[in-house]
């Protein structure tokens, strides 16, 4: 039992450093799952808001700055830009729909605009060539029998 | 005759042609047009050129990487630092066999790029290697799936070592 014991202690400095060893490398790779957990789903809201057309530029160069926050290991500053995106992100995700339908609209108008514009030279061009031929020559006097230029 | 109907054809012409381009330019906007990324391996001073050439074993090294996005969409990336050799590199469907020794990540906007200054550890070197290769493998996440994926964009450097 007594060499039980002391076998057992002799173990323990070298069980202690296991544990802190398997401890460190626990938390590294909970760090690096961490900082997906919470920037991921974010990054999936912009996806879906950039789909809708909506301006994301801003808040993806944030969340690129509270990832390198968390590199750097200034985990409370990447948390609060985290938190501020995740605000502007809700904000946005309710103007979403409006930012869409204008977006069709004005590509719709786009695409109109540019089909209607070889009918209407068609039509149009011909008229405006004849009426600034003949406004051009309003002064003009017609001479029987005038030598040709 | 006022108007000659052949320059008024060609007139039409070209206008139909130029109204056909721009519709086709919206659209092509609309679509996106291919999607891809980009990853570039630079110097210290982040231009192409000055690489190191050679390493002692668990040196640091200072480089830079070149991130882009054309994915149509923001993208979450991470890199992923390796040390190889030749037959241990990535290819386009496959990584590196080799552990990964470090790793950053970024999140970029569709076509835009990123440089960011890196420290690597020329560390976990193949046995007996004189000449290694210094590997960085680019992942997007798939939000979808909640996963990471290789992308099939690599860029390594060859360093000789010094013992």
């Amino acid at each position: 039992m007594v060499a039980l014991r002391a076998h057992s202690t002799r173990r323990l400095p070298l069980l202690a450093v296991t544990l802190l060893l398997l401890a460190c490398v626990n938390t590294t790779s909970v760090d690096a799952e961490g900082i997906d957990d919470l920037v991921a789903p974010l990054v999936g809201d912009l996806e879906e808001l950039r789909r809708s057309r909506v301006d994301v530029s801003s808040l993806t160069s944030s969340l690129d700055e509270a990832v390198r926050l968390w590199e750097s290991g200034d985990v409370e500053g990447a948390y609060r830009i985290v938190e501020s995106v995740r605000f502007e992100v809700e904000r946005l995700k309710g103007e979403a729909p409006r930012v869409y339908a204008l977006h069709i609209a004005r590509v719709t108008l786009t695409v109109l605009a540019l089909l209607a514009i070889p009918p209407l030279f068609y039509i149009l061009f011909p008229r405006l060539y004849l009426w600034l031929w003949f406004t051009s020559r309003r002064g003009w006097v017609v001479v029987r029998g005038a030598p040709r230029r | 005759m006022l108007l000659d109907d052949e320059v008024f054809a060609v007139l039409t012409a070209v206008v139909i042609i130029a109204s056909v381009l721009g519709v086709a330019m919206v659209v092509r906007d609309e679509l996106g047009g291919e999607r891809f990324t980009a990853i570039g391996l630079l110097d210290e001073n982040c231009r192409i050129g000055d690489y190191p050439r050679y390493a002692y074993p668990n040196q640091t090294l200072r480089l830079c990487l070149y991130i882009y996005n054309h994915m149509g969409k923001p993208v979450y990336w991470r890199v992923v630092y390796k040390v190889g050799d030749n037959t241990t590199l990535p290819t386009t469907n496959t990584t590196s066999p080799r552990p990964a020794i470090a790793e950053w990540r970024g999140v970029l906007d569709h076509g835009l790029n990123t440089t960011r200054r890196i420290e690597v550890v020329v560390g976990e070197l193949p046995v007996n290697a004189t000449r290694v290769a210094l590997i960085f493998e680019l992942y997007t996440y798939n939000t979808a799936e909640g996963r990471w994926e290789y992308t099939g964009r690599w860029v390594h450097l060859y360093i000789s070592i010094r013992r």
